[in-house]
């Protein structure tokens, strides 16, 4: 072998070599690599799965603002008209804090609050019962009060059990005045109140066919009568000492049908509803009953409410409703009172026009006895509180973007004066009333 | 230590959390889930992020459309006592 040979094999194998090293070298840099970003990995995987079980917690919201153009006229039957005009501008603001505790617990809360601009202070509900079914309603300032608080345990069965405050209120078919989903449990011309209570809820879709759900849900949210300056004392009235508990149940029975050719879903609902002692607290001298005892009335009432609703008719976004609200009541502490009854309509339309678009209309229809716990709303006009009334609504929502939509909207509202036996013997006028308004609405 | 002693570690770390919590599926699952029923769709991975997201980011009880398909929203908010 030649020198040059030896030479040109010696050159050969350092190039070996070295490119042998180099990979060595290049495979322990990247094995590093590698090493390095696994353990970075690790990190933060820890640290997610730390910030999982420790942020129980989950926010959501609701913010509304709102214009609102109100005028009405009122007066006895013949007589001169008096007019108020009110053109109102508000906010609503709603803080949902959610948590999953653990499989089976849930936590609901939402602490809110409605004002005017620029007016603090108000208070229009008229006894403590009242202002608790308001909640934040009300638009007394912007100090928040809780619209919710409630837990649900959900066990084995389909089956679960809730107690606290509850999301009774801005039922169907309230949602789709702004082609929301359902956002409330009672249907809307039942109650529009918050309760208090505890519920048990079964689900028997499990055991029907596909698309076919069957729900029955009872409530027991008993009002507690208590002193307002003394929590050792029965209030009292003229009438003596009153009952510290107003029992009240109610049973919510509902059955859907969905995704069927011709429609969406069909709604039917039933609710019954019972209360025995109920003391209607405020009534007669909200201001001065804790000193001079005043005299409201005891009652015993409840309903019958049905709610029959169509949606996405012929899969082209009509929605069609209709809900029957069949009260009853009696006052216990007049001798020889007798049942009063009750019976009123609400009718909702709607078209939904793409995913962006509703455009629809309400007609209501109440008779000289009619009563609804109607204290959740944002409308400066009663519009479905007045006995002996005719109204109509009609409105259009936009959704401006996501999680961003408006509404406008007008009502008309007109009622009879009730008779001296009516048990709405405040309704003494004739009213035609009329309101314009505008909102937006952003959900977070 | 080797690089495959970090991935049996990952694993290991993996196996131990999911044996410290109770058994449940992730949002990921979830969304997965929903979208081959609902579509008969699998949902791949450039557009998990983004699906995820879209269910879990929109009004309790509507629908959403992820990846093309509609399914419904997972955030859930107790609006329904007792659910639905």
């Amino acid at each position: 072998m030649s020198a040059n040979m030896i030479f040109k094999n010696s050159l050969l194998i350092s190039a070996i070599a070295l490119f042998g090293f180099s990979s060595v070298s290049f495979a322990q840099a990247k094995a590093e690599s590698v090493d390095s970003r696994l353990e970075k990995l690790e990190d933060r995987l820890l640290e997610v799965e730390i910030q999982k079980q420790l942020n129980k917690l989950s926010f959501s919201g609701t913010f509304i603002n709102r214009f609102e153009y109100y005028k009405t006229e009122y007066g006895l039957p013949g007589a001169a008209k008096t007019t108020d005009t009110l053109k109102l501008f508000s906010t609503y603001f709603a803080l949902n804090m959610d948590a999953t505790v653990t499989d089976k617990i849930s936590l609901y809360s939402t602490l809110a609050m409605s004002k005017f601009w620029n007016n603090e202070g108000r208070n229009e509900a008229p006894g403590y019962w009242s202002g608790a079914e308001a909640g934040s309603y009300g638009y007394k300032g912007a100090t928040p009060m809780f619209d919710r608080a409630y837990m649900t345990y959900k066990f084995d069965l389909p089956m679960t059990f809730s107690i606290g405050r509850m999301s009774t209120n801005n039922g169907l078919p309230a949602n789709q005045i702004d082609g929301f989903p359902r956002q409330g449990t009672y249907p809307r011309f039942s109650f529009n109140a918050i309760f208090d209570g505890l519920a048990l809820v079964y689900d028997f879709s499990g055991y029907l066919p596909k698309d076919h759900n069957l729900t029955v849900r009872a409530f027991y949210t008993p009002y507690m009568n208590v002193s307002p300056i003394d929590r050792t004392k029965q209030i009292e009235d003229s009438g003596g000492k009153v009952e510290s508990n107003t029992p009240m149940y109610s049973i919510l029975t509902e059955y859907t049908l969905s995704d069927t050719p011709a429609f969406g879903k069909l709604n039917l609902a039933h609710m019954f509803n019972d209360y025995r002692n109920f003391y209607w607290d405020g009534f007669n001298n909200p201001n001065t009953h804790p000193v001079t005892p005043p005299n409201n009335p005891y009652y015993e009432g409840g309903f019958n409410m049905l709610y029959a609703g169509l949606e996405d008719i012929g899969r082209f976004g009509l929605n069609v409703s209709a809900s029957g609200l069949f009260y009853w009541s009696k006052l216990l502490d007049t001798p020889g009172a007798s049942n009063q009854y009750s019976t009123a309509y609400l009718f909702n339309v709607n078209q939904n026009i793409g995913d962006k678009l509703v455009i629809g209309a309400e007609y209501i229809k109440t008779d000289e006895n009619y009563y609804i716990d109607e204290w959740t709303y944002l409308n400066i006009i009663p519009f479905y509180k007045m006995a002996n009334s005719k109204g109509y609504h009609g409105f259009v929502a936009y959704k401006l973007a996501q999680n961003l939509s408006t509404r406008v909207g007008y009502y008309n509202l007109k009622l009879d004066p009730c008779s001296p036996t009516s048990t709405n013997p405040t309704l003494d006028k004739e009213v035609n009333s009329d309101a314009y308004y505008v909102n937006l609405r952003l959900d977070f | 230590m080797s690089l495959m002693t970090r991935i049996a570690g990952l694993v290991a770390f993996a196996l131990i959390l999911s044996a410290s919590f109770p058994a449940k599926a992730g949002k990921i699952d979830e969304v997965k889930a929903a979208v081959q029923a609902a579509c008969n769709k699998e949902l791949l991975s450039g557009e998990l992020t983004a699906a995820v997201m879209g269910a879990y980011d929109c009004n309790p009880g509507s629908k959403v459309t992820v990846a093309g398909c509609a399914i419904d929203c997972k955030k859930t908010s107790g609006s329904v006592v007792g659910g639905k």
